[in-house]
């Protein structure tokens, strides 16, 4: 009996996207009960205190806010299904553009978060797993803990103060100088690739500092989380029986973890990875708030403060998305490692 | 005096469905089911003890569940005293439980570690309100405590405090102690060191003679068996091989997976030597079973219409490559295309001429392998082989039975070289 | 009462670095919590006190001793707002958690008991809550809270609520689904106890544990969560309470002015709390997850003459490792624990030498004690003598040379003892190379193939996956992988006790075939007296420690000399057994074993010098030492 290795992923890959459907539908039902759970509808709430009445029922008709709710259901589906979002109240902007060209800036931090949260967190969590209960593991585990704690817009605070006002090295708001913004033609709005695509290197070192305070204070609390959390699996995975009969086999240490401990754990270190996603996404808005980084979160909270339901829940609906592509990348990615998850 | 049986299993049958969700069965994947307990009718009387005995994947366990009506049935009835479980609500059922008790395997596992075994024990009286107050009850948990050999010191004590085989005791107290009529034993002692079997054995034929119980006895070991039971019935992928008194099957066992299973207990004996020509292979996968017989691909007397199929001429060709050296292994790899269409079970296979090999190669490569073995029981289910163009089509019988039990001078035997034997 | 301090357990089993963790925890939130239950005594002044007597404080002032931690722009003081905030917290933290804990637990509890599409349903919804981003979610829920009951604890904590409950649902379904396949759970259905006592006596009671580590973690989490809401402006109504992550948002401001106490303060008491909260959680997952408990041993001194010195037994030929009054000790915390106390055995070439014991006897540490796989904290003593050198005083490093083309290892469990990752050939690829990095990639490959197929696994499964093979077949590849580096000297530690009797007999077939061919030595570790008549050449038995009788396996089990072994024949139950014997009592506790002969207690021909000193080993001839003063 041979193994089709390629064969099998297939089957996952097709079953797992099969998957998301439902999973859209629920997330999107909740979204769509969420923004309901207001008593009288988001027109009212919003702008409801400026407007007569008369001119009140003509704003809900346009939006459809008079219309049975299992009818708002459906039209709310087949919008978000065919890529519209709606139109912010407050300032009439259609969502979907203020998605897109907010949400580069959005990702531009969240993956230079992502990246000091792997690079800080993986290798510590790796070494104190290995060698536990020494000094190293207990100092990671503490910073893993202490840097969790702290909330990421007073670590903020904290970065500003230090390296912006006292030591000066590093600006400490927005994506870029007014200057640079000027310069760059912003394709995808992760300012860095557009100035890659563009061959703006003479931009990359003001973007870069740009994104140094943000990426790091936000990556850091992060790291945190993953640290303890590598921690546990790589000391999950070193009692594993089939470490013992390699050892008994007179495979070296180095080879032992290399090559057994570190690919098992692997596995639920990509899960993990994964999962921080969503952590990454909560935090994204509340350093985009601190550093005046031009983001969806920020957009958000913004439109939060407005009132504006229409633009919040187009927001919203827009992070549901995201969760269910990365969830997707993340078990395609556990099921091409682990042969095991496709069986 | 005809009494009416205890216990009656008719032909009963547990098919669990694979996890294969629906999402599985929309990707086109074939979902089968696990035939755990494949058609099997027994009965027990009062006093006797019914040993059920079979390796993993046997079914023996759950047949165990089945008579205790804690696993739903696919179909068959049981029928306790006369009063038909298998349709039975269970909050009917509850009630009659205090009839039907078990005895688990693992006696670090069987007793709730959040329980005392004063609590453990005397919670079933609890449950069917025997006993009035507690008081009452402390009382009775003593006596059976007593009567397994424990002292009352126990009583405070959590399983954790105990050794296997006071824990096995404790079990037992617990099982008894609302007087059942019925006990399923599920391996009660083979997770016990060699020198506290016989005690809690003796224990429980203490029991059965005492308090007037009749036993189902599960194990897969035949050496215990025999000691404990009256009447044996071996079971292998869910079904029941053979089946009658005990005397009977150890002193003359007829089918051949019987004969190998008393073969290969060890026996301390050193004049003895490690058996050899035991059956071949392993149990196979209950989802898809053998066809015919299931017992063929390993039985060392199979003939022709034991149900040869394209699996076992995967097996074949796996044991040929065993017995070669690595490098015949590539050459004679080669020759061969892909093995994975012999998987389905069928009764004609075709297997495919690999890279530029032709269908007369691998007819030549099958002849080899028969020069070398002629006497391999496959081949007497073989009808023909057909080299056709890149291919060779293997043609086996398609007459294949599956052997029911047959009676065999007080025996039930399902094998089909008794076939004649009987008028059955 | 005892169902109480059996919960508590955990906190007081914490042992080492761990309750050092956790009594830190505890210590920093019970400051904060006896803050917050005693704020309005502690705290100087109002959450909003701008003024007293009628002067107002000064605004923005510098820490001072009439504010010792500074003011804010609004002329409140900043210590007694750390001190209200931390009773916000609490209050939200609290509320939130007992709502999650109150709707989550249960609705895991069913969920996993039950199954069925109930819990498929619930699953999926769960899943797909715990992958969205949490804090958007507490935003939302906040913000339209908001809108129609204001700004209050119970908004916010009722917004913290939601995100918390998937978390508790998933850890109780997870803990109540391993349990739920306990025997024991299935004893009380047997029983005949209704679902709901099921539930609650057999399921809940063990699964509870999980909860409060849960609760500790979920609590430091809530605390940052509050912040940042508070700090979105969508938390806690200023006006109503103080919140450490308003004033952070408002000492960023500050911040830029120069005024750096207003955000400094409150920030380090979340830093402070949230971080006690978190020690608390992880030392006490620490002590209850098993996958994370350690067995500490710690390594003592063991005194330098041991028990009486074991005879090895007489024997003629060459001996392939000769062990001389080897003892294994393990330190632990009530005392050393004498696992293997003097033995000595010899293993000829070609020969299988069978240890015979029961459970707590010794043989599995005399089985790693040969190989130094040893845990840390265990020390050794004693000669064993392979090759020349004491394996007892070689460095780890040579010792890791040795095993594999000279020592080899065959473990009980092969379930779990090949890498799941790994395909069978690059197991096999990994060993080889490991051990003779000139081989070429054919040389490897047949060498493989080779040692597969004489255990009976065909080539075509070569490149297949540990979890394509069942027990049998993963034990039959284990012994060819250990094989294939052709040591002379293998021990197996009960490698066929997990298996069917037809595939052990199969196993013991090969290993025979095994001895004969390649002429390996063997011992062969086993509870089951009849494989050892069968399969092995010579016997050890074992009792508390030490080898109580060795010899050819004729002429022990013949005409057994130590009482153990005469008791542990009779009462082997094989086909032949006509009537039930057993042996009184049970082993004893190798911490403090009896004194004098250790099988005393137990023993039918029992003498009073006996329970004295222990028995000196006495050869009886033909490599057949005793220890039994019956015999001296």
């Amino acid at each position: 009996m041979a193994s089709s290795t390629t064969g099998s992923l297939r089957r996952y890959l097709v079953t797992r996207l099969l998957l998301v459907i439902p999973m859209v539908f629920i997330l999107l039902t909740i979204v769509f009960i969420l923004m309901r759970v207001a008593p009288g509808d988001p027109i009212q709430a919003s702008v409801g205190a400026h407007l007569s009445p008369a001119q009140l029922a003509v704003r809900e008709h346009q939006a459809g806010f008079d219309k049975p709710l299992l009818v708002q259901y459906f039209n709310y589906l087949g919008q978000v299904f065919t890529g519209n979002f709606g139109t912010a109240i407050t300032d009439h902007q259609p969502v979907t553009q203020v998605i897109t060209r907010n949400g580069g800036a959005t990702l531009e931090l969240t993956l230079a978060a992502m990246l000091v949260a792997v690079l800080v967190g993986i290798p510590l969590g790796l070494l104190a797993g290995r060698m536990r209960d020494t000094w190293i593991d207990v100092s990671s585990r503490l910073f893993g803990i202490v840097i969790y704690a702290a909330p990421v817009f007073f670590l903020g605070l904290l970065a500003q103060e230090l390296f912006g006002r006292k030591l000066g090295w590093l600006p400490t708001s927005s994506q870029a100088s007014v200057l640079t913004q000027l310069d760059i033609k912003p394709h995808t709005h992760l300012l860095i690739l557009d100035a890659v695509i563009d061959g703006k290197w003479g931009a990359l070192p003001d973007l870069l500092k740009h994104l140094v305070l943000p990426a790091a204070v936000l990556g850091l609390t992060i790291s945190g989380v993953v640290i303890r959390l590598v921690r546990v699996n790589v000391i999950q995975t070193l009692r594993g029986d089939y470490i013992e009969a390699a050892r008994a086999r007179g495979i070296g240490e180095r080879g032992v973890v290399v090559r057994h401990a570190l690919r098992n754990a692997l596995v639920p270190i990509v899960t993990i990875t994964g999962l921080q996603a969503a952590l990454l996404m909560s935090g994204a808005v509340l350093t985009e708030q601190t550093f005046n980084w031009p983001g969806i979160g920020n957009r958000l909270v913004f439109y939060l403060e407005a009132r504006d339901y229409t633009a919040v829940q187009g927001i919203v609906t827009a992070f549901t998305l995201a969760v269910v592509v990365i969830s997707l990348l993340i078990d395609v990615i556990n099921a091409w490692i682990d042969p095991r998850v496709r069986y | 005096m005809s009494e009416r049986p205890l216990l009656e299993l008719d032909d009963v049958r547990v098919h669990f469905g694979l996890r294969g969700s629906f999402l599985q069965r929309m990707a086109g994947r074939d979902v089968g089911s696990v035939k755990a307990v494949d058609g099997v009718t027994l009965s027990l009387r009062r006093g006797e003890v019914l040993g059920v005995v079979g390796e993993s994947g046997s079914g023996k366990t759950t047949l165990g569940r089945i008579a205790l009506r804690t696993v739903p049935l696919t179909s068959g009835t049981v029928r306790f005293d006369g009063t038909d479980l298998t349709g039975l609500r269970e909050s009917r059922l509850r009630p009659l439980r205090r009839r039907m008790q078990m005895v688990f395997q693992d006696p670090n596992a069987s007793l709730n570690p959040a329980m005392t075994i004063a609590q453990a024990v005397g919670h079933p009286l609890q449950i069917h309100k025997l006993a009035m107050g507690k008081t009452e009850r402390e009382a009775r948990v003593a006596e059976a405590l007593e009567r397994v050999g424990l002292g009352t010191g126990v009583m405070a004590k959590y399983p954790s405090d105990l050794s296997g085989g006071q824990k096995q005791r404790a079990v037992l107290a617990r099982a008894v102690i609302c007087g059942p009529d019925l006990l399923v034993a599920d391996e009660p002692v083979s997770m016990l060191d060699m020198s506290v079997r016989a005690r809690i054995l003796e224990l429980m034929l203490d029991l059965k003679r005492d308090l007037g119980l009749t036993y189902l006895y599960i194990t897969h070991d035949l050496a215990t068996a025999k000691f404990f039971c009256d009447t044996i019935a071996i079971m292998y992928l869910g079904r029941v091989v053979e089946y009658g008194p005990a005397e009977q099957i150890y002193a003359d066992p007829r089918h051949p997976y019987t004969q190998a299973l008393l073969r290969a207990i060890p026996e301390p004996d050193p004049g003895r030597a490690v058996p050899r020509d035991l059956p071949r292979g392993e149990v196979p996968d209950a989802a898809l079973p053998p066809l015919g017989c299931s017992f063929h691909p390993r039985c060392p007397v199979a003939f022709e219409q034991c149900g040869w199929e394209s699996r076992d001429l995967a097996d074949l060709l796996e044991r040929h490559w065993v017995s070669r050296p690595a490098e015949t292994y590539e050459t004679e790899r080669a020759v061969v295309g892909e093995l994975d269409e012999l998987e389905q079970p069928a009764t004609t296979a075709t297997l495919a001429a690999g890279g530029r090999a032709t269908g007369k190669d691998v007819e030549d490569l099958l002849e080899t392998i028969r020069r070398e073995n002629p006497t391999d029981p496959l081949w007497r289910g073989v009808r023909n082989i057909r080299p056709d163009g890149e291919a060779v089509t293997v043609e086996f019988r398609d007459d294949h039975v599956d052997p029911p039990l047959y009676d065999v001078g007080g025996v039930k035997v399902a094998c089909l070289k008794y076939r004649d034997d009987t008028a059955e | 009462m005892r169902g109480l301090r059996r919960a508590l357990a955990p906190l007081f089993a914490a042992r080492g670095l761990p309750r050092v963790l956790l009594w830190v925890g505890i210590s920093l939130t019970a400051v904060f919590v006896i803050l917050a239950v005693f704020a309005p005594l502690i705290a100087p002044y109002g959450f909003d006190q701008y003024a007293a007597d009628g002067v107002r404080f000064p605004q923005q002032a510098a820490p001072s001793i009439h504010h010792l931690l500074g003011t804010t722009v609004q002329s409140d003081d900043v210590l007694s707002r750390i001190i209200w905030g931390a009773r916000t917290s609490i209050e939200v933290v609290l509320l939130a958690l007992l709502l999650s804990i109150v709707v989550g637990v249960p609705l895991g509890l069913v969920s996993g008991y039950f199954g069925g599409w109930l819990d498929r349903i619930l699953v999926l919804i769960n899943d797909s809550l715990i992958a969205f981003p949490y804090l958007l979610l507490a935003i939302v829920i906040a913000f339209l809270l908001q809108g129609s009951i204001g700004g209050g604890v119970a908004t916010a904590a009722f917004a913290i609520t939601v995100i918390y409950i998937p978390q508790y649902f998933r850890v109780v379904r997870n803990s109540v689904l391993s349990v739920r396949e306990e025997p024991y759970v299935e004893a009380g259905r047997v029983l005949g106890a209704p679902p709901r006592t099921v539930i609650r006596r057999y399921v809940f009671a063990n699964v509870v544990q999980s909860v409060p580590v849960l609760a500790s973690l979920n609590a430091a989490d809530a605390i940052l969560t509050l912040a940042a809401l508070s700090f979105l402006g969508i938390g806690i109504d200023p006006s109503a309470a103080a919140e450490w992550g308003y004033d952070i948002s408002r000492g960023i401001d500050d911040a830029q002015a120069g005024y750096w106490w207003t955000g400094l303060f409150p920030g380090l008491a979340i830093i402070l709390l949230v971080t006690g909260l978190t020690l608390v959680g992880e030392s006490l997952n620490d002590s209850i997850n098993p996958l994370l408990r350690q067995r500490r041993f710690t390594a003592m001194a063991m005194p330098k003459a041991g028990l009486e010195p074991a005879l090895a037994p007489e024997t003629a030929g060459t001996s392939v490792i000769k062990v001389r009054d080897l003892r294994v000790w393990y330190g632990s915390e009530r005392g050393p624990v004498q696992a293997v106390d003097g033995v000595s055995l010899d293993v000829r070439q070609g020969e299988m030498l069978g240890v015979v014991g029961e459970s707590g006897c010794g043989k599995s540490t005399l089985a790693r004690g040969l190989l130094g796989l040893l845990p840390a904290g265990a020390v050794r003593d004693g000669l064993v003598e392979f090759d020349g050198r004491n394996l007892v005083e070689l460095p780890s490093e040579e010792m890791r040379w040795l095993r594999g083309p000279s020592l080899g290892m065959v473990f009980q469990e092969p379930m779990t003892r090949l890498d799941p990752l790994m395909r069978v050939s690059a197991h096999f690829a990994e060993a080889l190379r490991t051990h003779e990095p000139e081989l070429s990639d054919t040389e490897v490959r047949r060498r493989s193939l080779d040692a597969l197929a004489g255990m009976g696994i065909p080539p075509t499964r070569f490149g297949n996956y540990p979890y394509e093979f069942s027990g049998g077949m993963r034990q039959r590849i284990l012994i060819a992988l250990t094989l294939v580096l052709g040591p002379k000297f293998v021990v197996a530690d009960e490698p066929t006790t997990a298996l069917d009797v037809l595939v052990e007999a199969q196993i013991l077939e090969i290993l025979a075939d095994v001895k004969r061919n390649f002429d390996t030595s063997i011992l062969f570790i086993t509870h089951n007296l009849g494989i050892v008549a069968e399969a092995c050449d010579r016997v050890a038995v074992m009792y508390a420690g030490r080898v109580v009788e060795q010899g050819p396996v004729s002429a022990v089990f013949a005409d057994p000399q130590h009482p153990y072994t005469r008791e542990l024949l009779a009462s082997t139950i094989s086909l032949r057994t006509t009537g039930l014997r057993y042996i009184e009592g049970s082993p004893p506790d190798l911490l403090s074993p009896p004194s004098g002969c250790r099988f005393h207690p137990r023993c039918p021909d029992v003498m009073a010098v006996c329970s004295e000193r222990f028995p000196p080993s006495v050869e009886l001839g033909g490599g057949h030492p005793v220890e039994c003063w019956l015999h001296v």
